[in-house]
């Protein structure tokens, strides 16, 4: 981290000292300053905060014209994007003592909030963007999530198979969990995915209790803890039977397949939690827009 | 019941080749156990997958045997009624019911599903992975709120404006339609107008004109005299310059210094007779000390009161009244006609309603309980009337003229007739008349001498003969309004002792002024932003809008 630069160190933090410097001078001409009744957007240092202010959010939206811009030489991409953060950030103190800290139910209110909306819904992006791709790369174990998928479609092959060897009950539980698999899902299933692939490993244990029970003449199951101490016993109790090797391999395989669901759908959680502020982020950038035309409009029409 | 099974190899070269069986039976079973009756070598198939049972032509009732179901018409389902055309897919196995030909009751086509459309399932059923691919859309979003907000900020308000008909309809939507424009609340006192804002607001970036505030504050006058000097030259004079609403209820009305500390500097120098007293900063470090309005009469004797400085050395009030304060407020107390009284300010000065000022002296209620203006012993109860001087002559000749012609009066010196004492209704010669009233005038100038000379107007007047050699006094006025360019209120001074601005109980003269200062104020008053001491600015005791500027 240190060795290479990021968006917060980008240009010996340029922006960051140019941010604070605007804030300092604005706080600086807000003391100083000495207005005509109380201190609202009407007076000349207001229109002129408020100026700086209209000015920024206008060049901070062009960010989303400049990513997009592969060629273009106006600056790095991740200069821009310090840039946007110090620069957004300091926004929010232009904006209030643009304001006068005067607030109410009012377009001019909904326009400081709506930026507020955006600037901390940029936090949380920023967050994300230090934080999830070390989280993503270390979930993944160095597979791409391709492969991973691929791995499941295989381990449900291979499982139909090794059930299909032990009975028909286990083989219609395993096709049934196959066809339940839900990979990713809609928006709510990648944010906040629920793990239910349990359910084939638990009626395969149920089943393994079964037999168990059946073959040791009701005696408890209870005092086996773990379901590979079970494998073990019925394998070494009766060799001969080559169901029990198709079971601890079919046992094997889902464990296998509820490991490596899990780690996508962690992946795929963590991609849509990068994303997801983003659809925050950018149509309230928007409203944004749309309520600053309207805020200077009305003021100066209504002068 | 027989079933016609129609199976289609696909071959690549030479097409489709057919090949039936017949199947007898009420169901038709289908997996991948050997006994059933459609075999489905595929491990996506259970043993024993599904049944289908003809219910009558064209009528089957398809059943999965196993909990995952099975897939007709391309949804899962655990049981569910078909006509001819559905189809079952199982693995790569297809199931597709028909209507049965002449001579079967029921007939079914089993088919491998072509490797294209298995491709187009898996893609159609490909994992869900990105929140793009769950659809949601950033642009479209974007475009939706950009364009709402727009219409509802600054379509309906803009309509509202342009189209005063519509009002009605767009003042009652649930957002507010120009009322969101609005950027803080009116003053108090606009509040009743408010919601038209076209009232002060043309519309079209223009400024709130005069006019507007003149269409209700038609009688607010300027700030100066615009004859004398040009308030253009201060620059911006609009009414909303200073006058900045929608700040709050009460911000309206300025009363910071600067208001007049931005002009009131070396304002004499701007214009001809504009006074250096004008030139004003800071009431606690620059304000010049006070002037008052002093009584004064001109050679023709009319009353021209005059301005003078109470810091002007030997400066004096000529009221025209002798009043020595401090006989009057002495500790050991003053003589009053139920023995001595100790006075107090208040036992003569009373402040007026709005309790501002102090009510004028009345000789009748502060006076004349003590300076009683009795003129003859034998009429201790009559008085003359006070202030009316012609009339105080008439009244005592006609007091003697009663006492001379009503007669059988008792004393040494006065004539026979005056004396006499007569019937009622029994006359007097004339000139016995004339006899009696020169008795009468002659006791009536003496007692209107001692009246004016000796004990009661020249207790507090100035008295002389007229050029008839008539009784007068000289002219009398208090001042009324000391400081009539500033508001001072003494109920806000209620608090504090008389004494501690006017030396009232050391004053033996009249003349003396027992005015203050501005170091007396100025023991508890700064400017604006003095530390310690009462901040007050210019608002605090002058107005704005005095003079007849328009």
């Amino acid at each position: 981290m240190s060795m290479h630069e990021t968006i917060f160190s980008h240009g010996r933090q340029r922006y960051l000292w140019i941010s604070l410097l605007l804030i300092a001078l604005s706080v600086a001409a807000y003391v100083w300053h000495d207005p005509i009744g109380v201190a609202n957007g009407g007076t000349w240092l207001g229109y002129t905060l408020g100026s700086i202010a209209a000015a920024l959010i206008l060049w901070l939206m062009l960010l989303g014209i400049r990513k997009r811009r592969y060629s273009s030489r106006m600056g790095t991409l991740r200069g821009w994007l310090s840039a946007h953060v110090y620069l957004g950030t300091s926004l929010l103190l232009i904006a209030l003592l643009h304001s006068g800290f005067q607030l109410g139910w009012n377009i001019h209110t909904l326009t400081l909030v709506l930026m507020f909306v955006v600037i901390f819904s940029g936090f949380f992006g920023v967050y994300a963007y230090v934080r999830y791709p070390s989280l993503m790369t270390r979930n993944r174990d160095s597979a791409s999530r391709q492969a991973i998928i691929d791995e499941i479609h295989e381990i449900d092959q291979n499982s139909l198979q090794f059930a299909d060897a032990v009975d028909p009950k286990i083989h219609a539980t395993i096709l049934r969990s196959i066809e339940r698999t839900r990979l990713g899902g809609g928006v709510r299933a990648l944010l906040f995915p629920r793990d239910d692939s349990d359910s084939a490993l638990d009626q395969v244990r149920a089943y393994l209790d079964k037999r168990d029970a059946e073959r040791r003449g009701g005696q408890a199951t209870r005092e086996m803890p773990t379901m590979f101490a079970m494998v073990d016993f019925l394998a070494a109790s009766a060799g001969a039977d080559n169901k029990n090797e198709h079971l601890r391999k079919l046992m094997d395989l889902l464990a296998r397949k509820k490991s490596l669901s899990g780690r996508l759908s962690r992946d795929l959680q963590l991609q849509a939690l990068m994303e997801i502020w983003l659809y925050l982020h950018v149509p309230l950038s928007f409203a944004l827009l749309a309520a600053l035309i309207a805020h200077v409009f009305s003021v100066f029409f209504y002068w | 019941m027989r079933w016609l099974i129609r199976k289609i190899t696909r071959q690549a070269r030479s097409g489709a080749a057919f090949d039936e069986d017949i199947h007898y039976g009420d169901v038709l079973t289908l997996g991948r156990g050997a006994d059933q009756a459609i075999f489905l070598p595929d491990l996506r198939a259970a043993l024993a997958h599904a049944r289908v049972t003809a219910l009558g032509p064209g009528q089957y009732r398809i059943e999965s045997l196993i909990t995952a179901g099975v897939r007709v018409n391309g949804s899962i389902v655990s049981s569910t009624t078909a006509g001819p055309g559905s189809q079952i897919d199982i693995g790569t196995t297809r199931v597709q019911l028909l209507e049965p030909p002449r001579d079967f009751e029921a007939a079914v086509e089993v088919s491998q599903i072509d490797k294209a459309e298995i491709d187009a399932q898996d893609r159609a059923r490909a994992p869900t992975l990105t929140l793009t691919e769950a659809g949601l859309r950033k642009r479209a979003a974007s475009w939706s709120l950009f364009i709402l907000v727009l219409v509802l900020a600054l379509g309906v308000p803009l309509a509202a404006h342009y189209v005063p008909s519509a009002r009605p309809l767009t003042d009652n939507l649930p957002i507010a339609s120009r009322m969101q424009w609005e950027t803080g609340s009116l003053a108090a006192s606009h509040h009743f107008f408010g919601k038209e804002c076209t009232s002060c607001h043309l519309g079209g970036f223009v400024s709130v004109q005069d006019a507007s505030c003149r269409s209700c504050h038609q009688n607010t006058p300027g700030h100066a005299d615009p004859a004398k000097f040009d308030l253009a030259l201060l620059g911006d004079g609009r009414c909303a310059f200073c006058h900045r609403d929608h700040n709050g209820v009460d911000a309206l009305v300025r009363a910071d210094q600067e208001l007049c500390s931005d002009c009131h500097q070396n304002l004499s120098s701007r214009g001809d007779g504009i006074p250096a007293q004008l030139d004003v900063s800071d009431f606690g470090k620059d304000h010049p000390g006070f002037v008052v309005t002093l009584p004064a009469w001109n050679s023709s004797g009319a009353y021209a009161p005059v301005r003078a400085a109470l810091s002007t050395p030997g400066i004096r009030e000529g009221s025209g009244l002798k009043f020595p304060h401090d006989t009057h407020l002495a500790a050991t107390g003053i003589r009053g006609p139920d023995g001595d009284e100790t006075l107090v300010c208040a036992s003569c000065h009373r402040p007026e309603a709005g309790g501002a000022r102090l009510q004028p002296i009345q000789f009748e209620s502060d006076c004349q309980r003590c300076h009683q203006l009795t003129f003859s012993v034998r009429g201790a109860d009559r008085q003359v009337q006070h202030g009316k001087v012609a009339e105080i002559g008439f009244a005592v000749q006609e007091f003697f003229a009663r006492e001379a012609l009503e007669g059988g009066f008792d004393q040494v010196d006065a004539p026979t007739i005056v004396r006499a004492r007569r019937r009622p209704g029994q006359s007097i010669t004339p000139q016995e008349r004339a006899e009696a009233l020169t008795w009468a005038r002659d006791q009536a100038t003496t007692a209107l001498d001692r009246l004016f000379d000796g004990r009661a107007c020249s207790e507090c007047h100035t008295s002389f003969r007229d050029e008839a050699g008539a009784w007068n006094v000289k002219p009398v006025r208090v001042a009324g309004s000391w400081f009539p360019r500033s508001d001072f209120s003494h109920r806000k001074h209620d608090t504090m002792n008389c004494a501690s601005c006017h030396q009232a109980e050391t004053s033996s003269d009249s003349s003396d002024l027992l005015l203050p200062d501005i170091d007396n104020c100025r023991e508890c008053h700064g400017g604006e932003h003095a530390r310690g001491k009462v901040p007050s600015t210019c608002i605090s005791c002058h107005g704005f809008h005095t003079g007849d500027a328009r």
